[in-house]
């Protein structure tokens, strides 16, 4: 049934109405054509349905941040380390700690033919972003960022070589020079007729004009003016049995909504860490910080700071913070479980885990208490 | 909440609606999340003063239409299109419901501005009233683009 009783209510006007801006009169009026149109009551109910994740937005001139609060035994996990990446820069986008022109970088960035410029490739992952990427996997969103020293805006273009595939996802574009300084949009690293193979992602550079793609791709990597950055295959997740200590067995396997909860190798010293991975596709994280933990109070108030649209559960609260990263806490237990990267049925999984995670988060006390 | 100058309270805002939109003229929601991350970045970059949601939706249109005219971005869209993200299409042109493919195909006969007229009526759905004030211009206006549109779709289907 497509047909209106008279003439339908805009999108623009209904997502409007969803979001409480129109005034008495206007809202009227749609609330009375909405009481005798089914099909535009199907439009609004489809808004009000959609409730996926945005992916996060980058903060402006890169602020890739240290910690504010300190989960060291996490340090080195790898996984779960690209997962935080993305609550911390949302939390505490703060202090600049890359390098700036002038200081040391690393080789193979520098730019031939005399343009000292380096970039920095930041990946998305289902969610999770991580400011200096050196590995993809299919399904990644990729952003670059430039540092280079000219005082005038220079044009710059990205390249994406692979094998002897040479692409140009992006359109040239004016950037100005600085720290940081995103190049406009965002692109992915298709699998080729062989699968996915290891890509070297360049900016190319030029104060003049824009760039000259035929001879980029004439001479590759190695042509004058590029800054590059090699990306590397994603290692296929790890398998281990750790899980098998850290959580209960009715969390292993699980399928929620559009995720596999499936064991993920951590470290020994990550113990108060819950380790649940999703399928190999769309990765995606929990983990469980609890009272005891180095900046557990800090990154609690920053949740409950910018939590949006908290759901009430039977066990707790779950709520998406800013960076769409789910959070499920319950305000007298003294845990958090942080569920990064998950772009499905935001309330279903978020009742499904609340009621599981529960009483792992209890579990996992009762075993800190000992 | 009408209008907001920080582009990341817009994101947040907005950026569901964004996306659906583009969503149902790209009809893929993977490229929408795209376009409308796309333009957010730009804006934290450069933010305008003030933003609103009709603003950006203008903005999304502007966006998606480049999408639709870049070849070897419409062939993909175009080979990916999802029926299942197919608009309600309570508003159809003589009878067609203005798809991708059709779209498309217009992207080469019509100049920007019926184009932005065009999605506003048949993608966005809006009446003849509603799109001069969105785009500033006379009814009168919009009704002439209206009607070139419909010509050029009459056109189409006889070339067909």
């Amino acid at each position: 049934m497509t047909a209106c009783v008279s003439e339908p209510v805009s999108w623009l006007r209904l997502e409007r109405y969803a979001l409480g801006e129109l005034d008495g009169a206007a809202a009227g009026a749609i609330r009375d054509h909405l009481a005798a149109c089914p099909v535009c009551h199907a439009c609004l109910a489809r808004i009000e349905a959609d409730d996926r994740a945005l992916p996060p937005l980058p903060v402006s001139r890169a602020k890739p941040t240290r910690a504010f609060w300190s989960w060291p035994r996490l340090a080195w996990a790898g996984g779960l380390l690209a997962a935080a990446a993305a609550l911390l820069l949302v939390l505490r986008p703060g202090r600049d700690a890359r390098p700036v022109l002038g200081q040391s970088t690393p080789p193979g960035d520098r730019i031939k033919g005399g343009t000292d410029a380096t970039i920095a490739i930041v990946r998305e992952r289902a969610g999770a972003v991580t400011a200096e990427a050196a590995t993809f996997e299919d399904g990644d969103r990729f952003e670059v960022r430039v540092t280079c020293a000219q005082l005038a805006p220079v044009w710059a273009d990205v390249v994406v070589f692979q094998r002897a595939e040479v692409s140009f996802p992006l359109a040239p574009s004016r950037i100005p020079c600085g720290n940081d300084v995103t190049f406009p949009g965002a692109f992915r690293i298709t699998p080729g007729p062989g699968g996915l193979e290891p890509a070297t992602v360049c900016v190319a550079i030029d104060p003049a004009g824009t760039p000259d793609r035929v001879a980029i791709q004439a001479a590759g990597p190695g042509a004058p003016g590029l800054a590059c950055r090699p990306l590397a295959l994603a290692p296929p997740p790890l398998r281990a049995g750790l899980c098998d200590q850290l959580l209960p067995a009715k969390l292993r396997d699980r399928h929620f909504p559009s995720m596999t909860m499936l064991d993920e190798e951590l470290p020994p010293q990550v113990a108060a860490a819950g380790c649940l991975l999703s399928d190999a596709k769309r990765p995606a994280h929990v983990h469980v910080l609890c009272q005891d933990e180095p900046g557990f109070a800090g990154l609690m108030d920053a949740v409950r700071a910018s939590a949006t649209k908290v759901t009430e559960l039977s066990v707790g609260r779950a709520a998406f913070t800013a960076d769409a990263t789910l959070q499920l806490w319950d305000d007298d237990a003294p845990c958090l479980a942080t569920l990064n990267g998950y772009t499905g049925d935001a309330t279903a999984l978020a009742r499904a885990l609340a009621a599981s995670l529960t009483p792992a988060i209890g579990a996992r006390i009762h075993a800190l208490a000992q | 909440m009408a209008a907001v100058s920080d582009p990341t309270i817009a994101y947040r805002t907005f950026g569901p609606a964004l996306i659906r939109k583009a969503e149902r003229l790209l009809r893929s929601r993977e490229d929408a999340v795209d376009v409308v991350h796309a333009l957010f970045v730009e804006l934290v970059q450069h933010p305008p003063d003030t933003m609103d949601l009709p603003y950006l939706y203008r903005a999304v249109t502007n966006r998606c239409l480049n999408a639709v005219r870049d070849r070897a971005t419409r062939a993909r869209l175009l080979a990916r299109e999802e029926a299942s993200v197919a608009p309600v299409a309570r508003v159809r042109c003589d009878d067609e419901v203005i798809g991708l493919e059709l779209l498309a195909k217009l992207t080469d006969r019509l100049d920007e501005r019926h184009l932005e007229v065009l999605v506003c009526r048949y993608v966005d759905e809006m009446t003849q009233d509603e799109i001069a004030d969105h785009l500033g211009t006379s009814r009168k206006t919009i009704g002439k683009r209206l009607a070139k549109i419909r010509d050029e779709v009459i056109a189409l289907r006889g070339d067909a």
